[in-house]
């Protein structure tokens, strides 16, 4: 029970960090584009370059 | 077993492990690890009556990785990790300190809350991305990737489920996760502390004392990485190359349209993933096997998304690494069949002399000898070998223990010495490469020798004395 309540503050934190914070977003409107640079980043696209090497 | 038997196991290891770390033509690591076992089946060194039994343990820890791998992949294509790094630069203040620890502290929950190749695979591209936008200058970029990697890496260790190594360890000794992070968590963190404390002793000169907030001139990203399905700046309308706006000053209309959603779809989908990763500890204190748990997650952010957007579970049938449970069977059949053979005899034989039941001298010689173990081969067919042999080595429960959390720390913390050591070391090498990042072996090396030892002896230390609080 304590690690459940803990992962829960770690997710707190984690939703501090990679939360949407803008204007729009707090008013809860519709969301304005993600930071420019993250456009072309998406992460785990480069699984594929690296072929299933996500093990 | 007959010599020649324990040739066949000894020389299918052998190529298995080169092969998955080479991975010459970007071969698949499944297949060297299901070409080996299904050689052993086929020389009757490993009996098709044992197989059940090795399913057993590596398929719920291989679907448990698999769903977590399936979250990150929804919420990768909902966009949610493209505003961690505005946030990183956001919560800094202007201070590249403050950015030095934001980065490790995302870099640690990343792994918490999805796995450690996962949490490299994500956030490294986008620091990467990031120091760039920053205009950092080469060496003040190190101290920040460095970090990424590390801690991330190492960040597998404290709650059992970061990682398919320790699933898989955790299996064969029978124990729960509940136990796992209760004699864990601490001296883990105590390792994570030193290290990302020791890197930032080493580079303070580099990092940045202050880092720009204004808008300043455009200045071009990285290449592009080496990836199909590229969606890069031309996509949105701006020059191939260049990303058109500061990242504290982006631009609605020049910016590429979100994955649609909304906020609600981002916030909804982090609380599925902290809800389930909380929910492994108490669906595994009631018997419910972690496996279903992450696999119910991973189906209700399928749900949701298809519910908000519309979007089917199409990308994760795709995307999804499917090979991992060939894989780790592939492996573990490998490692039982060299454990079968008696390879490993000689290995115990030793350490049980030196252990003889002091506690002390268990996690010291086991985490030193798993890390050692973890240089030579990688450290998933090491934790896996080092398990098995503590199994013969008939210590008392205590003992045992105790030097059982000390392979988890030499084959999760003592593996950062080399890039072999881990495959998520080996990707972040990748990725920085695709990069055009000049970080060779022999830098990694350096960095990681100035930090890792000492990580390492921090935590065994501290693993001796928060278990002598239970035992």
């Amino acid at each position: 029970m304590i690690f459940f309540v803990v992962m829960l503050a770690a997710g707190l934190a984690f939703y501090h960090l990679v939360r949407p914070d803008t204007p729009a977003a707090n008013a809860g409107k519709k969301p304005a584009p993600a930071p420019a640079f993250g456009q072309d980043q998406g992460g785990l696209v480069n699984r594929e370059a690296t072929t299933n090497a996500s093990v | 077993m007959p010599p020649f038997e324990a040739f066949v196991a000894w020389t299918v290891f052998a190529a298995a492990v080169v092969l998955i770390i080479w991975r010459p033509r970007g071969l698949s690591e499944a297949i060297p690890a299901a070409v080996g076992a299904l050689v052993l089946i086929g020389f009757g060194i490993v009996p098709p009556g044992d197989l059940p039994n090795l399913f057993d343990i590596v398929g719920g820890a291989a679907l448990t990785i698999l769903s977590t791998i399936a979250m990150s992949i929804v919420m990768d294509g909902i966009g949610v990790f493209r505003w961690a790094a505005h946030n990183l630069v956001r919560l800094s203040r202007g201070s590249g300190v403050l950015l030095y620890w934001n980065v490790v502290l995302l870099c640690f929950l990343m792994t918490l809350f999805f796995n450690n190749d996962g949490s490299i695979l994500i956030t490294t591209p986008i620091l990467i991305r990031m120091v760039s936008m920053l205009r950092f200058k080469p060496h003040q970029k190190l101290p920040y990737l460095f970090a990424g990697a590390l801690v991330a890496t190492a960040s597998s260790a404290p709650i059992g489920v970061s990682n398919l190594a320790n699933l898989i360890a955790m299996r064969i000794v029978g124990l729960d996760l509940g136990t796992y992070a209760l004699y864990m968590s601490v001296p883990s963190l105590a390792g994570i502390g030193c290290i990302a404390g020791l890197l930032f002793l080493i580079f303070r000169r580099d990092i940045p004392r202050e880092i720009p907030l204004s808008s300043h001139p455009l200045h071009p990203g990285p290449p592009a990485p080496l990836r199909r399905g590229y969606r890069g700046a031309r996509s949105a309308g701006t020059p191939a190359g260049s990303l058109p706006v500061h990242p504290l000053k982006y631009d609605a209309a020049q910016a590429s349209p979100p994955e649609a959603g909304g906020f609600g779809l981002i916030r909804l989908t982090i609380g599925i993933v902290v809800l389930t990763r909380a929910g492994f500890f108490l669906g595994s204190g009631m018997g419910i096997p972690i496996e279903w748990i992450g696999l119910a997650g991973a189906a209700a952010l399928v749900v949701v998304r298809w519910l908000w957007i519309g979007r089917g579970p199409k990308d994760l049938i795709t995307q999804a690494p499917w090979h991992i449970i060939v894989f780790a069977f592939g492996i573990y059949v490998i490692v039982h069949a060299l454990h079968q053979s008696g390879a490993v005899d000689a290995a115990v034989d030793f350490l049980s002399r030196r252990i003889d039941g002091d506690r002390f001298a268990a996690i010291f010689w086991m985490g030193g000898w798993l890390t050692l173990l973890s240089l030579l081969m990688n450290n998933l067919p090491a934790v896996m070998i080092g398990t098995l042999s503590l199994a013969d080595m008939h210590l008392e429960p205590a003992v045992m223990q105790s030097a059982y959390m000390a392979n988890i720390l030499g084959s999760d913390i003592g593996a950062l010495l080399v890039p072999v050591g881990t495959l998520a070391s080996l990707l972040w090498m990748f990725i920085l490469r695709s990069h055009r990042i000049p970080v060779t072996w022999g830098k990694y090396v350096k960095v990681a020798f100035a930090v890792v030892p000492a990580g390492l002896a921090v935590s065994l230390f501290t693993l001796y004395i928060w278990t002598g609080l239970f035992f």
